[in-house]
This record gives C-alpha cells, structure tokens and sequence, in this order.
C-alpha cells in the first residue's frame, strides 16, 4: 500500500479543495484520507473520516454535542476528537503525513491537531492567513509544522488555487517520500547519546568551543535558539520524544523573561522537562541577568537601568537585585525537582560576551547577590561551581566540558 | 537547458547543510544552482554563484564590502544581487524553484528574493524564525515556511529530518506545480467576514458567462495581495466589492496596514473594475479596548473580541476623496455601484450600524469628487441582495467584451 497523508478539512467550507488536493496527491502515489473537523452546517461531500466519527471520539456525548449551536464551542470537541484518530492511525503506522486547509479557523484547528504527532512526521498548511502579523507564531508554536501563504481566498477551486493546491500535494508527498527514505536514527546502545544545547548570540563563542569539543569526542550536539520559542521546542522534544542523553543549557534566561513577562518568555515550564526525565544538566548562566522587556510594556523605571542595544530588535536591561532574588529561587525550585544529576557553573568574570570583566556591564556585585540565592534555595547534592574567567572565555567552556564528562562519562 | 533548483544560504555558516541539501535534491533527479549569499568568512562548499558575483550584481565590491564591516549595508547589497541573479535565471527560462535556509538574516535574504519572483514558482524558505511574526517575510507571496525547530547548525538527526523534509517539499513543489494558466478570463473579487456575501453570489453569474472567479479576504495582507496580481496582470477584471480596508486604515484598525496601492493598481493599469463600499460602514478594531476615545460613543457591533465602530460623515468623505484620488485618470473603465439599502451585514434595516443618511453623505461627496471618467450607479437594494450582485457582474461583463 502507498504511504497514507490525512488531509484536515473543514467539510462544510472547503470539501472541493480537500477532493482537489486529494486526487493531486493520489496521482503522485500516495493514498489520501479526509478527515472532517467541521463544525455547523452539512460536508459537501464524502469524508473517510466523517464528522460523527471524530466526535464519537472527543468522548463527549454526541446528542450534547449535536445542541451545541455555537462554532467556538464545537472547536475543542473536533480537535480533541480529531487528535485520538490521528494518534489511533499513527500507533498502528497508518499516517505518514498530514495537511490541513483553511482560513483562521481550519489552521488553527489543523495546526492543533497535527501538533500531537510527534518530530519528523511530515505537516504541512496550507492557510489564507498564514502572513497575518503573529499569526505564525499561533500555528506553529514549537512545532516542526511547514506553513503555506495561499495568497488568495480558498473559496472555490479557480485556476490560481489548483496552482497553490497542486504545489502543496508535491510538497506533502515530497516530504513524506523523504522522510521515509531517511528516518530519524537515534544512536543505539552503547553509542554516544545526542546532547541537547541551548544558546543565543552573547554566548555564541562558549557554544561554538563547547560543540567542537563533544563532537570531537562523537557526540551530536542539537543547538536550540534561547529566543523564546526554541528554547520551548526543546523542552517539548525533551518532555514527548526521548531524543537525549544529556542538556548543557547555557542560556536558561527564558525562566525570568516567563516570570517577567519579558520578551524571551520560554513557558512556565522552562528547566523542567530535564529535570523530570531524569536527564543530566549542566547550566550557564548565560543572559540571565539581564530581560528583554517588551517596547511596548516598556517601564518609566526601565530607562534608568544600564541598558545594551543588542540590535535594532532588542534591548536588555539589568536585571534589579530583588528581580534576581526572583529569578534565583525559580531556577532553585525547578532544579531541586530534577530526577536526574544537575550542576551549575557560574564564571565570575561576567556572563555573556557584553558584560564581561572590562566592560561598563560587568557588576559582580549584582551577580553576586543571584549566586548566594541560588546557593542558599538548592538542593544540598547540587553543586554551584564558580569558575574564574568569563563565560565566553576558553576556560569556561573547558569547565563546562569537564562538567559534562564528569556527568555523563566520556 | 533544464530547469534547476536556486538554492541560497550563506556557504561560510551553513556550508555542511547547503551541500547535504544539494545532495538530497540532486538524488531526486534535480540540478542545484548554489548561490552564496555569506559576507564574514569563506564558503566552506562550492558555490555555483560566488559571494563575489553576488555581490558584483548588487552593485557592490566583496572586498571593499568586507573591509568596510558594515553589516546592513553588506547585506543590502547581497540581496540586491541574489535578486538579479535570480532574475536572469527566470528570464533565461532556467528556475524551477527557490530553496533557502538560514536564521534571521538569511530569511531576510532568502524571503527577499522569493517575492521578487513571481507566484507560482515554487517557493520554500526553512527557517529558524518561522514561528515568528513572519507577515515582513512573507506579505503577500506564496512562500511555504518551513519551521527549522532546532538551530541549523551541524547535520545530526535532528537537523536531517528538517532538511530531507525541505529537499522533499521543493522536489514535489517543482514536480507538480501546475502552470498559472489565465487566459484573459480571470476575475478578482473582494469578501470578508461581516461584510456582504456578494463575492459568493456573484461566483455563479460569472461562470455561466465563462469567467472564473479568485476572492480575495480584505483583511490588509489580502488586498495588498490582491493589487500586486493585478499589477501581475493576472485578471480581466476586478469586483472590488469590499472596500472596507480603507475605513480601517484611518485609524489602523484591524485590516488597516493595507499602503497606497489599494484601489488604484487596476484604474492605473487599465483593467476593468467596478468598486462597492461594502464594510465602509464600520472600522473594526482588535478588541474594546483598542476604540480610541475621540469614537466612544457611537454605534457599535461587538462581532467576536474584535469591536465594529459606525463610520462618521467626516471620515466617509476623507474615504470619498481617497477613493477619488486613486481612481483618477484612469486607463480602463472604473464602475462604481452603490447600493442604499446598506454596506455591510451589520449595516441594514433593523442591524446595529444602519444609518442612511450618513450613507447618502458618502454617495453626495463621490459624486462630487470623482472624475469625470468614472460613472457612479446607485442600486435601491442591500449589498448583499442578489440584485447587486447580478448588476455588478452584467456592468463588469459589459466593461470587458466592449474592450475586446
């Protein structure tokens, strides 16, 4: 049998276009499955996946269901439904890739949908509002979901959407003939485990020599950007696929912008997944004294702060002592929780390439006063190492590369 | 000479994975053409277009360039040069598609080429920002995202499985892509939420007549989208039905960041086109609380969270002469058709915003306003009637088979 895509479709709305992609994808030999997330109003025609299917599924009741009048209201049971058959088909190896179609509505419930396949299978929407202002960010999330502006309206099949449609039945199948020629291949027993590693740009040197030096020893090494969004996607990937073997997170600063409300805010979960897994975790403090706040919740008080012009996007501000003392005890409670071996090394020559030792930016005071917090919450069992040189010196990412074997062996 | 896939990146960080992606593309039967758009250090791969014949197309010198150190200006000029050279390709009939990887400069550079091209050429651009605001990446073009999740930085399993998923989305991309095939029987029409379903009435009346019929959603990105095809060339004809952008551009309201172009790229171009005030009825905002206070106070229709706010007789007569400017001098026939019976769902006998008089106001101000070359027809019926619908579509088909 062909490899199977699901196509997510509203079929009130859109059930010619899904009909469309279908046969666009069949021609090219994989099989296509329509799955009708609708919500009022009656399919255009026939689904393989119908509507009574999925609601069956959602585990509400479906005389409850059919008097809810209200599309909002009908969203959550389509998408929860639509999530156990995708999951059903996908622990049997009946899906190989998914496609959703739709205006706001349809991707979002779509992208939701597709969300609860795990990293590397193949997803793809195709949206009318892919490039609304923040919109992307909805839909995709921490996903390795693919995004397509349909430019035009999908509201009939005119000749530009076959054009959008064919292209996107290419790209599925493309994907899905791909990923299936190379799956992903997680090292075997015995072999070296892949190391997760966050980072941004005032630690891009430690990071740069730290990932040279594991490599050299044959690990694999998984950069993910600390801007707020990668640094999610790790700790999804860490919390939903077990990937890896050992986290260096040089740039943890995501916990205080969540608890700010700053810019790099990386989700109320942020240093746990690790943690609960029981997976070893060497931690840097890199960025973590300073926050990004948003220009537009920008404080009065924010401007008498030192301030760094990182780039015409970004600003930080240090961070104040009592926000530190915040901050610490986050980090402390997240990290007392941690099933598995955790250190923490803090290079007393500054913490990032911009406040370092020599710099108008460097206050070990005012570091200081994180590092006895930090010390007084922790477990006993967890060591804080102070290193002296600054974070982006060789030294310090020799230490961190100690630390690391001294955790997780050579 | 067959066609061939653009692949750019900058070949000194991602060298490692731009030649993994040649390969990858290549074993399904596709040429590569690599284009180094790198300005710090050396390509660590071949490039088939070197930095420095970007850079020379860009109008620029790679040494000079690199010895100055400025880095928005290098990769101004790195764009410029990726464009050209992606433009010969088109020209000399050599570009299947546009492949592109990078973080937040090379999605820049990449994005920016791709909507130098036109639609319908394949377009995937993987990206470490996808998860981002990506609408100054994308505006209006059909580029697919691709979220990189992970930095694209060394090829471990992770970074593989991005990357095959982008060598398999552009190979099937180039593969199927039908043609944009138009003929002159193409016609653009604007819809959109709580304004009139016109667009879906008048679909049939143009089929019987032969025409197929693309709708646009007036939602700021779709109406800029719907003027660059126009200037594209890619319609007989436009139904510009939903006006309402216009309204909220007043007050950068919620479809507000539409430019100067709306309304005027068909006049200026001379394609037929018959414009209605749907939705000029309200401004909408994103929710209560962005209602500026100069508007409290008036009718208002809450839709979900977003808030719609009656229009005033002052700033449907700034609406009247904006729409007068941008019709001017026109080089085809601009129809506009009226009707009185209101604009919008939330605007008829008995809805929330009905007002008539201050409608009238709109219609007495554009008929004093616009030029003598369009003609201005008034319709005792709601907009969304099938009456108006019918009308709009005999007087566009009319405007046409006379210019034939």
């Amino acid at each position: 049998m062909g490899r199977v895509i699901v196509i997510l479709v509203m079929a009130e709305e859109k059930w010619q276009e899904a009909d469309f992609l279908r046969k666009e994808i069949e021609s090219r030999g994989c099989k296509a499955v329509i799955l009708d997330m609708g919500l009022l109003g009656n399919p255009q025609g026939l689904c393989d996946i119908t509507r009574e299917e999925v609601i069956s599924l959602s585990g509400q009741d479906a005389k409850e269901v059919a008097l809810i009048t209200d599309r909002g209201k009908r969203m959550p049971v389509m998408v929860d439904g639509a999530i156990q058959k995708v999951r059903e088909l996908y622990s049997e190896g009946n899906i190989d890739g998914i496609i959703s179609i739709g205006g706001t509505t349809g991707t979002q419930m779509g992208t939701s949908i597709m969300k609860s396949l795990p990293f590397g299978v193949p997803k793809f929407a195709i949206s009318s509002t892919a490039s609304l202002p923040a919109f992307a960010s909805r839909y995709i999330g921490t996903s390795d979901i693919t995004l397509m502006h349909s430019v035009v309206e999908i509201a009939g099949l005119d000749n530009l959407m076959r054009n959008v449609l064919a292209r996107a039945a290419g790209a599925i199948c493309g994907m899905v003939e791909g990923s299936a020629s190379v799956p992903i291949s997680l090292p075997g027993k015995g072999e070296k485990p892949l190391v997760a590693m966050t980072h941004f740009g005032p630690c891009e040197e430690c990071a740069v020599s730290v990932r040279r030096q594991l490599e050299e020893r044959g690990y694999q090494v998984i950069g993910f950007s600390a801007a707020g969004i990668g640094d999610r996607a790790m700790e999804a990937m860490i919390e939903r696929q077990n990937l890896f073997g050992a986290v260096i997170d040089l740039a943890p600063g995501g916990v205080g912008e969540e608890l700010l409300g700053f810019a790099r805010a990386a989700g109320p979960t942020r240093l746990e997944a690790a943690g609960k897994k029981g997976i070893p975790q060497i931690i840097a403090p890199c960025g973590v004294n300073w926050g990004s706040p948003l220009k537009r919740k920008y404080k009065p008080e924010y401007e008498l702060r030192k301030k760094y012009d990182y780039d015409a996007v970004r600003t930080f501000i240090r961070l104040s002592e009592e926000e530190l003392i915040v901050v610490a005890n986050a980090i402390a409670d997240k990290l007392n929780k941690a099933r598995g071996p955790v250190k923490v090394l803090i290079p007393l020559g500054g913490w990032s390439s911009f406040d370092r030792r020599g710099t108008e930016f460097h206050e070990p005071e005012l570091d200081r006063v994180f590092v006895d917090q930090l010390k007084k919450k922790l477990r006993q069992d967890i060591e804080v190492r102070e290193v002296d040189a600054d974070l982006e010196a060789p030294e310090f990412a020799q230490a961190m590369v100690k630390a690391f074997h001294e955790v997780v062996g050579t | 000479m067959a066609k061939k896939i653009l692949l750019i990146g900058t070949l000194d960080s991602k060298g490692r994975e731009i030649a993994y992606l040649r390969q990858r593309v290549e074993e399904r039967g596709w040429g590569v053409i690599t284009l180094d758009v790198g300005t710090l250090g050396n390509p660590t791969c071949p490039a088939d277009i070197s930095q420095q014949e970007v850079a020379k197309a860009g109008g620029g010198d790679f040494s000079q360039m690199k010895s100055k150190g400025d880095r928005s200006y290098s990769v101004g000029i790195m764009i410029q040069g990726a464009i050209n050279k992606a433009a010969e390709l088109y020209s000399h009939k050599e570009l299947a598609g546009v492949l592109a990887i990078g973080g937040g400069t090379g999605t820049a550079i990449g994005t920016a080429v791709m909507r130098s091209l036109p639609l319908g050429i394949p377009k995937v651009m993987v990206s470490t920002v996808a998860s981002r605001d990506v609408s100054p990446y994308v505006g209006t073009r059909d580029i697919t995202m691709i979220h990189a999740v992970v930095d694209l930085v060394g090829l471990n399993p992770i970074t593989r499985v991005i990357l095959d998923n982008a060598a398999g989305a552009i190979v099937g991309m180039v593969a199927g892509a039908a043609v944009v095939n138009v003929g002159r029987s193409l016609i653009a029409a604007t819809s959109f939420g709580i304004s009139p379903i016109s667009a879906e009435l008048a679909r049939p009346l143009l089929e019987e007549k032969g025409y197929e019929m693309v709708t646009f959603h007036a939602n700021g990105m779709g109406g800029r989208a719907l003027e660059e095809l126009i200037g594209q060339g890619l319609f007989a004809g436009v139904l510009d039905f939903v006006t309402h952008e216009l309204a909220d551009q007043l007050y950068n309201g919620y479809c507000g960041d539409i430019g100067t172009d709306r309304l005027a790229t068909a006049a200026r171009r001379g394609v037929p086109i018959i414009v209605a005030p749907g939705g000029l009825d309200c401004i909408v905002f994103n929710s209560i609380d962005d209602v500026p206070d100069k508007l409290k106070g008036r009718k208002l229709h809450h839709h979900d969270i977003r808030v719609a706010v009656r229009t005033s007789e002052e700033e449907l007569e700034r609406i009247a002469m904006t729409m007068a400017q941008r019709l001017a001098h026109p080089r085809g026939p601009v129809g506009v058709l009226i009707p009185l019976g209101g604009w919008s769902e939330v605007d008829k006998v008995g809805a929330a915003l009905f007002d008539p008089r201050i409608d009238r106001f709109f219609v007495d101000a554009l008929k004093r306003l616009l030029p003598p070359e369009v003609s201005l027809k008034e319709v005792e019926c709601h907009i969304s009637a099938p009456k108006f619908a019918r009308l709009a579509v005999e007087w566009l088909d009319e405007m046409i088979c006379t210019r034939r």
